[in-house]
């Protein structure tokens, strides 16, 4: 290979900070994490097929249908003969202690298709359908998991509060790191003065609690915005007070990162700060800032879900899973129909999902972090 | 002349803590001149902490000076600019003393040359990826290399690759601060006779920054000899190794060429104010 | 006093495995300095580690014997290998900051070596101690003793490694590349101290470089490596002036 002679022995060292193709094989080793990885993209996957992939639109009420319990799907006729899958007509009643009940006739019979037409919508925002995957032709109700307390199919509104609930984490996210990535790099590279400001700035932002911090800057939002307005502005609140903590960790991994040989030979051939900082810093941090981005994941939209819980995120008719999880606040409600809590399951199965797959990244990546090794 | 430095001093202050002595400002470089003409190698030796490695940072603009002068190719860039001093890096490169973190270690080796090309904005890309395959070439290694990583190879290998670097811009001076200094034996002696190679090439000087005095005499013309931030003793290179007159100078051959401790002497101090004085044909001693 | 015959180490890979050591044998008497010279990834310092048994479980011994003082340390158990390392064969590394302990200090350090293998009591060792880093070269033992590793200088450190290493008596020193880090004076100091150890303390040193030079002012036998294989060996003056391999005479080419 080369003219030197063959003293040299050729090392495997890991690349310093950043990622190599042994950092997967290691994380495909933790199957948990994989499973995780599988649980998430198909979450994710049916938030932006939530349209299709649900019965009803998040909007559609029936009060007849109130606090409906999962609709039972019966294979077999009243004569025990074996059917197509049909749902039977449902009747509210009230019994004596003035609960809901709900009596079903086999007798009248909805059968359950594939590719029905049901309400309108646009696929991915562009193209206007209006086939869902399953349904019943009405007035028959299918709610597979229960109806909340206006008579709304909770398994339509948990794909579609999926929508808002995992995108805000995604969003939030990324506004936060790519912030928190530049004051960072700035702060460390520089040093003096602007690691001083900035630091101060992040300091700022830290000291005050979270929450009140949420709940002062939601305050600050105009009564008259929009759904998708609120939306954008719960985003960006959260986004602004996550990004002091990683802009801490940042700015130490660049104040080491600087002396660094490599970002000396760029300042010796002329390279602009910036582009340094851009170039030869901030990838050397991409290990530790993907992890930080798994595990931060979930604080976000956990934030969504307090805000949205107390009323003040999400607004109704919209659904997210935290506002789903308000028609839940009140014990006779789980007693009598905790269907209304799926929200709340959901929202566990994705925090615990980005934890887990957030730990598998750091062991897998852990022995990249360390420096290189010396001959 | 090639590089003039005159009185060039760089202090680092003293720790000042509540309650204790107050400890001296360190003088790193304590008013250094030096001069490199062209055509002619400057081997700077010294051992750990006489200030050889800070004064290369100064030199290239890396640090702040605190007083004094350097002339480059005639231009006075003391109190030159970021954005002045980048045309003249092109002619004022360095290649460093650790090949292990000299290189970016996400870059490719095409990719570390690039970065290089891209400075000086040459125009096609065709042109450029010729430009890499000769310049590997020049400094012995294949085409192949330009996918692969830096800890694909040795160290005496990325060093090459790094001296390729500073090659992109044909410096008229190039700095080697210790660049051979954490290789072995065989690979020191490879990469002196790569870079007598390629000075007749690419016509570049060196300033050769080491603590390895047998090294240093391969290379140079001159030595200038550097003790606690001073140069004591400066000469064409074989005067100094046959007549060397500073005691350190001597302490320093001593030890180098016989492994003879010359003098018990972990604390030689060295006295302030005296000045180079010419004890021969362009041989100057501080006394 | 050292015979090492016939060592052959491979590290396996996904082939056969490459050969680090192939038939390399050599002979250490008392009271002399061996010199190993080869260049990285010669196998130089697997031999060092090989001899003390602390090679990783990686790499597979295919044949050989080591003998010290006439006794097979290959058939050694776990206890009498520990019992031998730093009582009777001690070794000092390439790069003193690993060697030590960042959280303890240099006194404490070179105690546990007494106390493991001596049984002096605390006053004693405490006088050794001291002792020891008097004869390495370090003359207000009484301060450094107190200091941490990281506040010592680099030459120093080496010392006191080397005082770590001597402390209980060993008859073979085993120096892996003990100078490489240090600048001339101080290598220099070093080397006369292993001249004391030669002739004042009786100590046998192998010493494992690549720097002829040194080798050329210190050791009384050089073996020279080279992939694995020693491709000369002899007496000092007769290697160096009448060199027969050619990586030999490469070697003496970069101390001219």
């Amino acid at each position: 290979m080369t003219k030197e002679t063959k003293l040299s022995q050729e090392g495997h060292r890991p690349a310093g900070g950043g990622i190599s193709p042994s950092a997967f094989r290691n994380f495909r080793k933790k199957h948990a994490a994989v499973f995780c990885c599988v649980v998430l993209l198909l979450l994710y996957g049916s938030a932006l097929f939530a349209d299709f992939l649900s019965p009803y639109s998040y909007d559609n009420e029936d009060r007849n249908y109130s606090y409906c319990p999962p609709t039972r799907i019966y294979f077999t006729d009243d004569q025990g003969r074996i059917t197509a899958p049909f749902v039977p007509a449902v009747q509210l009643t009230f019994d004596q202690n003035h609960q809901r009940v709900y009596q079903s006739d086999r007798g009248q019979k909805y059968p359950v298709r594939f590719f029905v037409q049901g309400d309108s919508y646009k696929l991915l925002g562009l193209i206007p359908l209006k086939v869902r995957l399953f349904g019943v032709g009405s007035p028959g109700r299918l709610h597979i998991w229960g109806a909340d307390s206006r008579g709304r199919d909770i398994f339509s509104r948990i794909l579609y509060g999926a929508r808002v609930s995992l995108s805000i984490g995604l969003i939030g996210v990324l506004i936060s790191f790519s912030i928190g990535l530049l004051v960072g790099g700035i702060a460390g590279y520089f040093g003096g003065k602007i690691d001083n400001a900035l630091m101060r700035l992040c300091e700022m932002f830290m000291m005050v609690p979270g929450f009140y911090l949420m709940l002062a800057l939601r305050s600050a939002v105009p009564d008259d915005f929009n759904s998708f307005q609120v939306y954008l502005s719960v985003v960006i609140i959260l986004s602004f007070i996550g990004w002091a903590g990683l802009a801490r960790i940042i700015r130490g991994m660049s104040i080491s990162l600087r002396e660094r040989e490599y970002v000396l030979a760029a300042r010796a051939m002329g390279l602009s700060d910036l582009t340094i900082i851009r170039r030869h810093i901030l990838p050397h941090t991409l290990s530790y800032s993907l992890v930080a981005v798994m595990l931060s994941i979930p604080g976000y939209i956990l934030g969504e879900a307090a805000l949205s819980l107390i009323g003040l995120g999400i607004q109704d008719p919209v659904a997210s899973w935290g506002n789903m999880l308000s028609d839940a606040m009140g014990i006779v409600y789980i007693q009598f129909a905790p269907w209304i809590l799926l929200p709340g399951f959901f929202i566990f199965l994705t925090v615990i999902s980005f934890n887990v797959i957030g730990d598998a990244l750091r062991d897998s990546l852990d022995p990249l972090l360390r420096m290189e090794v010396k001959e | 002349m090639l590089l003039e430095l005159k009185d060039v001093r760089k202090c680092f202050p003293g720790k000042r803590r509540l309650f204790h002595p107050i400890r001296e400002d360190v003088r790193a470089v304590d008013d250094v001149s030096l001069q490199v003409r062209e055509g002619e190698n400057l081997g700077l030796v010294g051992e750990s902490g006489c200030g050889k490695t800070t004064l290369a940072r100064l030199i290239l603009k890396l640090t702040p000076m605190d007083s004094g002068a350097i002339i480059f190719e005639g231009r006075d860039i003391s109190s030159l600019g970021q954005n002045k001093m980048r045309p003249i890096r092109r002619n004022l490169q360095m290649v460093f003393q650790d090949p292990y973190s000299s290189l970016d270690p996400r870059f490719t080796v095409r990719g570390i040359l690039q970065e290089a090309q891209d400075i000086l904005r040459q125009d096609s890309s065709k042109g450029k990826e010729a430009q890499r395959v000769e310049l590997l070439k020049a400094v012995g290694l294949e085409e192949d290399a330009l996918n692969r990583f830096p800890h694909e190879f040795s160290g005496g290998e990325r060093q090459r690759i790094a001296i390729a670097r500073a090659l992109v811009f044909n410096p008229r001076l190039l700095i080697l601060d210790e660049a051979v200094s954490s290789l072995d034996v065989l690979v020191q002696q490879q990469i002196i006779d790569l870079l007598g190679d390629l000075q007749k090439r690419f016509h570049t000087t060196y300033l050769f920054i080491s603590h390895n005095l047998r090294i240093a005499r391969k290379i140079s013309s001159r030595v200038a000899v550097m003790f606690k931030g001073k140069i004591v003793e400066t000469a064409p290179t074989e005067e100094l190794f046959r007549h060397p007159v500073h005691p350190y100078t001597r302490a320093l051959l001593s030890a180098a060429m016989d492994y003879q401790v010359a003098s018990a002497n972990d604390d030689m101090t060295l006295e302030r104010g005296l000045s180079l004085v010419e004890k021969g044909p362009g041989h100057f001693v501080y006394c | 006093m050292l015979a090492i015959q016939n060592l052959s180490i491979r590290i396996p890979d996904e082939n056969s495995g490459r050969l680090l050591l192939d038939h390399v044998g050599f002979d250490i008497q008392k009271e002399e300095i061996f010199s190993l010279v080869g260049g990285s990834g010669s196998g130089k310092t697997t031999i060092g580690l090989a001899v003390l048994r602390l090679l990783s479980e990686a790499l597979k011994m295919e044949s050989g014997v080591i003998k010290f003082e006439g006794q097979d340390l290959l058939g050694f158990s776990k206890e009498r290998m520990r019992a031998l390392r730093g009582k009777e064969i001690g070794m000092v590394f390439q790069e003193p900051l690993h060697a030590f302990n960042p959280l303890f200090r240099v006194g404490a350090q070179i105690d546990e070596v007494l106390r493991f293998h001596t049984a002096l009591s605390r006053k004693d060792r405490q006088e050794r101690v001291i002792d020891l880093l008097r004869q390495v070269g370090i003359p207000d033992a009484l301060r450094v003793e107190c200091l941490y590793p990281h506040q010592l200088s680099g030459g120093m450190r080496q010392r006191a490694m080397i005082a770590q290493a001597i402390a209980a008596s060993p008859k073979l020193l085993i120096a892996d590349e003990p100078t490489s880090n240090l600048d001339v004076t101080l290598q220099a100091k070093i080397m006369d101290l292993f001249r004391k150890l030669k002739s004042e303390l009786k100590i046998s040193i192998l010493l494992i470089t690549h720097d002829l030079g040194l080798v050329k002012h210190l050791a009384d036998k050089i073996a020279v490596l080279y992939e694995g294989k020693i491709v000369e060996s002899g007496k000092i003056q007769e290697v160096m002036e009448h060199p027969k391999n050619d990586f030999t005479k490469l070697l003496l080419r970069t101390i001219t």
